[in-house]
């Protein structure tokens, strides 16, 4: 039931991203809600369970934002692999874990979504205005990351990386 | 084998997600391939919690500046303040019908000048992620609206719908990268393709090196794409790109409309014939 409710709250933060951050000053500092999501999977969840919640996320927010499917989709799915990689092999755990693979998974977004781009056939011009788009995408969604976290843990309980599988796998 | 196959359980997933979202990627190349179905849906089920949510947000940024900003102004005393306040609020209510009347008059004048019926839209969702220049209209397919229908306003060209469902549509903008208009330069008639570039603007490429552009020059669309009438206002020019060893130059354009502050968009209806005689 959990994972149903997890689910929702991620369109919720897709709708409400899509409404709220229309337009002025707030547009160009539009958080990646589906990313704070997957990095708190990535975190607190079950490796099998967590994989498939930011499969799911990835296609919400492809649907959401009139990208190809499959977009969002491969980045999420790879960037929630990649923070369970990272925590399997570092002694980071908590929030400097999340912390560290947020800004990682920034930081690679563009140069994935570039090398993706000509493969899908989708035009995907890197220049100044994309500098300025993943700036405030990162500010925000760093400025964010606590409240969404601190609500995630509280609605999602003690299902975490203490689960029994999911430290089996996180090991 | 199961127990292989048990041990290996997280690697197959793994596997089978990344092949998963890189097949429905590539898969996606092909128009007819893409799930609309899914896309529909969402749009159906989002579509009015969209819709609520922004009529909520403007109405209490409405609120805010129309009135809280006023509250404060004098310090009255009880009476008189809750007088000049209902005065007050009457006043911007009537100012705000007139603007409104303003407005619904010009727009209704440029319905008329339209030998296509015109459909109007509310705007109530953009692109969640930013890296998409889309917007979601409260019009559907049971308003008639189909994927490749211009999109439109008083000030100029919007984009095209990209995909509707029974009550929503999803609209690309025109400042997309992977949006393009036949346009030409009002001026010297000279013809171009009209291509997004970012977040604001839109680049015309393909135009020869022989013509001159200055800046300010309205750019318009030539209707030679079939989406879009001949004559509307695009964008004026606000930088060229001449070099010498390239055949063409790249003109930047700055769109005339401005689409973070976008409330209200017209769809031009084409008949379902004239879509497939236009199509490639």
């Amino acid at each position: 039931m959990n994972y149903v409710v997890f689910f929702l709250m991620g369109m919720l933060g897709a709708i409400l991203q899509s409404t709220m951050f229309r337009g002025g000053v707030l547009h160009a500092f539009t958080p990646d809600t589906t990313l704070l999501f997957v990095i708190y999977a990535a975190t607190s969840l079950s490796f099998s369970r967590g994989l498939l919640l930011s499969f799911a996320l990835g296609l919400l927010a492809d649907l959401f934002s009139g990208a190809p499917e499959g977009w969002n989709t491969s980045y999420l799915t790879l960037i929630f692999m990649l923070g369970k990689g990272i925590q399997a092999r570092v002694f980071f755990r908590g929030p400097r874990a999340a912390v560290g693979i947020l800004l990682l998974a920034l930081a690679l977004k563009v140069p994935f979504f570039a090398i993706l781009a000509p493969m899908a056939r989708i035009s995907f011009p890197i220049q100044k205005q994309t500098l300025g788009v993943w700036l405030g995408e990162i500010t925000a969604t760093l400025l964010l990351m606590p409240v969404v976290l601190y609500v995630l843990s509280r609605t999602m309980g003690q299902e975490s990386a203490s689960h029994p599988k999911g430290k089996q796998h996180a090991s | 084998m199961l127990g292989l196959l048990q041990r290996r359980r997280t690697l197959l997933l793994s596997l089978l997600m990344l092949f998963l979202a890189f097949a429905m990627l590539f898969a996606g190349r092909d128009e007819s391939s893409r799930s609309i179905f899914l896309q529909r849906a969402l749009l159906e089920v989002v579509g009015p919690f969209q819709k609520g949510l922004t009529k909520g947000a403007r109405f209490v940024t409405g609120i805010f500046e129309h009135y809280l900003n006023l509250v404060h102004v004098k310090e009255e005393n009880q009476v008189l303040r809750e007088i000049i306040e209902e005065l007050k609020r009457e006043r911007i209510q009537l100012l705000e019908q007139r603007v409104e009347n303003e407005r619904l008059r010009s727009l209704l004048g440029f319905r008329e000048g339209f030998e296509k019926p015109l459909l109007p839209a509310e705007v109530i969702g953009n692109d969640v992620s930013g890296w998409f220049q889309t917007l979601v209209i409260d019009r559907g397919q049971r308003d008639g609206i189909q994927e490749g229908m211009a999109v439109i306003t008083v000030r100029g060209v919007v984009g095209q719908i990209m995909e509707s469902s029974r009550n929503f549509a999803r609209v690309l903008l025109i400042t997309d990268p992977n949006s393009s208009v036949a346009a030409l330069v009002q001026n010297t008639r000279a013809p171009g393709i009209v291509e997004g570039s970012s977040q604001k603007r839109c680049i015309l490429k393909y135009l020869l090196q022989s013509e001159t552009v200055q800046q300010g020059d309205l750019i318009l669309s030539s209707g030679m794409d079939g989406i879009y009438p001949k004559g509307l206002p695009i964008g004026t020019v606000s930088g060229t790109d001449k070099r010498d060893v390239q055949l063409f130059q790249n003109v930047q354009v700055e769109p005339l409309v401005d689409f973070q502050k976008l409330e209200e968009v017209f769809v031009l209806y084409r008949h379902p014939s004239e879509t497939e005689e236009s199509a490639p």
